[in-house]
């Protein structure tokens, strides 16, 4: 059975694919079940362990490598841990496919989206039930190729294409670290063992004891720990490979919300999750961690202050909120992370959805254009507004509860990172508060075409992802993690206080600036704030300077590796010895006569010399 | 009765092919209605066949005291020939058109000598050795020239006939020395002969060369090849798919086979006679490769090459290199199956076996192109196909051993094939087609180039089941 959560997407790829392409309806449907029933099993699997005191983890895996000492294994790890990620990744996912039905549906390319989709679910599940890491770089690959497929899935648009490029090879860049990562953990986890793995369980093992024995320098675990950690910064886009997610926004929406919100960012968090004890054995390693995260949290909500791109500014607050999440594994606090990653793809996903909705019915993006949305689209208002509050932290939402361990770890932790993080928190909140007011409140825009409230197949999975926004935050995941009673939650009334000082303050500022207003007070602040806008509306030259280092040092090097390439390796060595294999190839040809005798005839010279060499020598 | 019948026991699957063959003879003899379908017949029986020879597994005996034992290597090797047999039943249907009359009878060719092959896969004694190879061998001489009216097909039977009877010729020499020496033609006789004290190592290193003369002849291992190109261009495409899969087979189980009497006392000379023939082997057939302009000639000459990346395991001289060959030998079965497949359907669409020809291919008909394409490149040996873990295995066999020239020398063919594999690619993909009418094709052949592709890809991507089996199939004969 649990085979099945990871392959009936797969199944509903290849079915797609090979059969159904020209059926677009039949194609969705397809995707859609195959997706639910991933969730049921999983769900069953999540029910038991949720309900089962006593509830064991569980390890299923075939040999599938096997070359004399390296052996790789094919396998479903079922923990606590994994059936978290489970739930969290069908359980949204199913929303945001159900949601494509209606989102996709007059687009000529239906059947290859959900193909797409299909595979992306298939290799995000198989991120999530790797045992090894071999299994978990492959599918880790695959959640890369996928989401290119699914960024650039408008491929005739250029920036589209652009984007699915880009978000690919910065990917690259950190799958390069992680790659290193794997093969120095594998390195070292054998020395003194006959037989190396890769195995997640048995390196742990081997790991502890390693590190009780003080067999491990520190210096090596900081460097292993920073490669993997590699594979986290493309994954879910902190700082300084942050740059794809905002450009990868050309997708589909429901795309974003799915791949750019619940899922694939998610992917690195998780993995700093499951890598946990790698990690924490390096204090060094935890350190750097925690000040990129906040670094990235700070960083990117403040790009977001001047974005008029209603998905961008979605976009850079994920990164933020990835920022904080990643701050908290650096602080030590798995279980925060990974509650604030549960909560935070709930009311994310539905702030997306949401933008789709208002994208689908005014077919515009930025949000001077829309406005008084309240009235036309009520069911969308509601939800983006549930989704806002939620994301800002406002009790009783989720975000609250997670984003206040957050707080509170920090606070115990390191009371600068603490600071950042709240100022983090209040830049959130005004950004989100005036991304809400511009788009949902201020005056009426010209739209030549009526607006309506979209079909039900765009406001069900809404309404649901605002019911999990509302409540997801009650079910306490750390104590799931643990085995522990989930209902039982602890608030610590000063930090959550101060926080919801913070939010609230942010979000009434940006009341008086935007609500009911037409871009005046935009315009202000911008004369105001000048230089700092150029700043940030160029997203503090980043991209600027990677094209720089693209374009004076690495194509100067392209260009000479090219012209050796051609002129010596192509005209001297492949050239020529292509015309020598050639010309002797024409060569053989003269001994194959056609004629018997000459075949007899080297018949037995062959052997005569045989036997000369081998007898008579 | 129970008796006789615990005799026949260890014979359960040849006596059942033998009941199909005769079965099949007289059905064919007296229902004009299953002469037309007796090829379904046959695939239908031999599958049926498979079916309890699968089921029976683990019934390990011996019989006419030890000279024919049931081990679990001849019970992997049978399995190997019965798939081969029913892709070549198969491919049959695809080609029966080019037969005037008579069709009915080549399939009891390919049926008997794949009982050949089957009586070679459990055999431990020369002389029965013999027999079942001249079984496969006669076989052959008349299928190959079933094209009675076409010269081609007359001059491949005739070169095959006069250079396998050279062969045989040489095999039986060889079988006598060792006789002459051991006073006995049985396997495990000759070895315990061999390693006493009074052997004579001279004479019989001299019967084992001339030995491998005939198992070379099988295996078209280079000086024993010459036939290969132009038998392949000449039989009928079918009787070639089968002498490229199940002929060559029988010649390198043969020598797994004798790897154990021979191996441990000649180790030197062995390990010499391999590695000098695989080289050889490797660099004739993958540059007599390149100039070809016919695709069944070209198959012909690929086929050589493999049989020198095959000796590469033998040359290794190890376990791990018998475990190579035999893994090597099971995905070149359904690559190289299938890539014949699609020579045959090309060819009855366009009564063409030409490599200009298949330009174009890919708007024509891009399922065959496909097909081609991935089974090419599994010929070549590109990940994650079963063909590079064939290479693989063998190239870190020879690695083993210190070979690390003959390993440089496999991984350099490595590019030298894909070269004239992508060749083929560039025509089917790349060129203009010069007629763009589409190729029709029917289910059941789509099903079964569907189910080669499935074994190219599931052995490129799990090998540990078949791997395993392997190892203990070999363990069984160490």
């Amino acid at each position: 059975m649990a085979w099945l959560i990871l392959f009936s997407p797969l199944i509903a790829c290849l079915l797609i694919t090979l059969i159904t392409l020209r059926n677009s309806k039949l194609s969705s449907w397809i995707a859609v079940t195959a997706l639910l029933i991933s969730l049921g099993i999983s769900s069953s699997f999540f029910l038991k362990a949720l309900l089962t005191p006593h509830w064991k983890p569980m390890e299923l895996s075939i040999h599938w490598i096997t070359l004399w000492s390296l052996k790789i294994e094919f396998g479903l790890i079922l923990d606590r841990l994994s059936l978290l990620m489970l739930m969290v990744v069908t359980g949204i996912g199913s929303a945001i496919f159900i949601y494509s039905l209606g989102y996709m549906k007059e687009d000529p390319g239906k059947s290859r989206y959900f193909a797409c989709l299909s595979l992306f679910a298939f290799s995000m599940l198989g991120i999530i039930l790797s045992n090894n890491f071999i299994q978990m770089f492959i599918f880790w690959e695959l959640v890369g190729a996928s989401s290119y497929l699914l960024i650039g899935f408008w491929y005739e648009k250029d920036s589209a294409a652009d984007a699915g490029n880009k978000a690919f090879l910065v990917n690259r860049v950190g799958d390069f670290g992680f790659m290193m990562g794997i093969l120095l953990c594998w390195s070292f986890c054998g020395s003194g063992l006959p037989e190396r793995t890769f195995n997640f369980n048995q390196i742990q093992h081997i790991f502890s004891e390693m590190v009780g024995a003080g067999l491990l320098s520190p210096k090596l675990l900081v460097v292993a720990g920073l490669l993997i950690f590699c594979g986290v910064l493309g994954k879910s886009a902190q700082f300084p490979l942050h740059v794809w997610l905002p450009d990868a926004m050309e997708g589909p929406t429901p795309v974003s919300a799915l791949i750019h919100a619940a899922t694939m960012v998610a992917a690195g968090i998780y993995l700093l999750a499951r890598l946990f004890f790698l990690f924490d054995a390096s204090p060094t390693a935890m350190t750097v961690i925690a000040y990129v995260g906040a670094f990235t949290s700070v960083f990117a909500a403040s790009i977001a202050f001047v974005q008029n791109d209603i998905k961008r500014i979605l976009a850079y607050s994920t990164l933020s909120q990835l920022g904080l999440m990643v701050l908290a594994m650096g602080l030590g606090g798995r279980l925060e992370a990974m509650y604030h990653l549960t909560t935070h793809a709930f009311f994310k996903a539905l702030l997306f959805l949401g933008a789709g909705s208002v994208i689908h019915a005014l077919h515009t993006q930025d949000i001077w254009d829309m406005g008084k949305l309240f009235k036309k689209m009520p069911i969308t208002s509601i939800t983006f507004l549930i989704g806002t509050l939620a994301l800002c932290g406002l009790f009783p939402l989720s975000g609250f509860w997670s984003k206040d361990e957050i707080l509170l770890l920090a606070f115990e932790k390191n009371i600068f990172l603490y600071r950042l993080a709240s100022v983090a928190t209040w830049m959130t909140s005004f950004y989100m508060a005036r991304a809400f007011f511009v788009a949902f409140l201020a005056p009426e825009k010209k739209i030549h075409h009526p607006v309506h409230e979209s079909s039900w197949t765009l406001t069900g999975p809404m309404i649901f992802l605002a019911i999990g926004a509302c409540i997801a935050g009650f079910i306490h995941i750390p104590e799931f993690i643990l085995g522990h009673d989930v209902l039982e939650s602890h608030i610590n009334l000063p930090i959550a206080f101060t926080s919801q000082a913070m939010s609230l303050s942010g979000i009434v500022i940006a009341f008086f600036l935007y609500a009911y207003r037409d871009a005046w007070g935009a315009k202000k602040l911008k004369e105001i704030f000048k230089i700092f806008h150029i700043i940030l509306s160029r997203k503090y030259f980043m991209d600027d300077l990677y094209n720089g280092i693209v374009k004076y040092i690495q194509q100067n090097i392209a260009v000479l590796c090219h012209l050796t390439d051609r002129n010596l390796i192509v005209r001297f060595g492949v050239n020529g010895v292509a015309k020598i294999t050639k010309t002797s190839g024409e060569f053989l040809r003269f001994c194959q006569t056609g004629r018997i005798q000459t075949y007899a005839l080297f018949f037995f010279a062959g052997i005569t010399v045989i036997v000369f060499v081998f007898i008579l020598k | 009765m129970m008796n006789f019948i615990s005799l026949l026991h260890p014979f359960s699957l040849e006596i059942g092919l033998a009941i199909i063959i005769l079965g099949l003879f007289f059905l064919d003899l007296f229902s004009v209605q299953a002469k037309k379908n007796i090829g379904s017949w046959a695939w239908g029986l031999t599958f049926l066949l498979l079916l309890i020879h699968l089921s029976n597994w683990k019934h390990f005996v011996s019989a006419l005291s030890s000279t024919y034992v049931h081990d679990a290597l001849s019970f992997l090797l049978s399995v190997f020939f019965l798939i081969t047999l029913l892709f070549i039943l198969a491919m049959s249907k695809s080609y029966r058109h080019r037969f005037e009359r008579g069709h009915s009878e080549f399939y009891m060719l390919i049926l008997l000598a794949s009982l050949g092959m089957i009586t070679l896969a459990s055999t431990t004694d020369f002389l029965l050795l013999f027999v079942s190879l001249e079984l496969i061998t006669v076989s052959f001489y008349v299928m190959n020239t079933y094209l009675r009216t076409d010269p081609k097909s007359i001059e491949a039977g005739l070169k095959y006939l006069v250079l396998g009877a050279l062969s045989s010729g040489f095999l039986l020499y060889g079988i006598s020395f060792i006789y002459g020496l051991s006073g006995s033609t049985h396997f495990s006789d000759i070895a315990r002969y061999a390693s006493s004290p009074e052997a004579n190592a001279k004479v019989l290193l001299f019967g084992f060369l001339l030995v491998m003369v005939g198992v070379g002849f099988k295996m078209g291992s280079v000086p024993f090849h010459f036939w290969i190109p132009d038998v392949y261009e000449g039989a009928p495409t079918p009787a070639t798919a089968f002498l490229s899969v199940g002929s060559k087979a029988a010649g390198f189980f043969i020598l797994i086979r004798l790897t154990n009497i021979f191996f441990p006392h000649f180790q030197n000379a062995w390990v010499l006679l391999f590695t000098l023939l695989s080289a050889i082997t490797l660099i004739y057939g993958n540059l007599g490769a390149i100039p070809q302009k016919n695709i069944k000639r070209f198959l012909g000459y690929s086929s050589i090459g493999h049989a020198g990346y095959l000796l590469m395991g033998f040359a290794a001289g190890s376990t791990q290199g018998l475990h190579a060959v035999l893994y090597y030998l099971f995905s070149y079965l359904f690559t190289n199956l299938c890539a014949f497949w699609v020579v045959i359907l090309f060819s009855k669409a366009t009564e063409s076996d030409e490599i200009a020809d298949y330009a174009g291919l890919s708007k024509r008909s891009p399922f065959l192109a496909a097909t081609l394409f991935i089974a090419l490149m599994s010929l070549a040996g590109v990940p994650p196909l079963a063909g590079f873990f064939g290479k693989f295995l063998l190239i870190r066999a020879v690695v083993e051993k210190n070979l690390i020239w003959l390993a440089v020398l496999g991984a350099l063919n490595v590019v030298v094939s894909l070269y004239y594999y992508l060749m083929i690619v560039k025509k089917m993909y790349i060129d203009e087609p010069q007629n763009p009418e589409t190729i029709p094709l029917d289910p059941s052949s789509k099903i079964g180039l569907s189910i080669a592709i499935a074994g190219i890809i599931g052995l490129g991507i799990f090998q540990a089941p078949l791997l395993q089996w392997i190892e203990s199939a070999v363990k069984s004969i160490l």
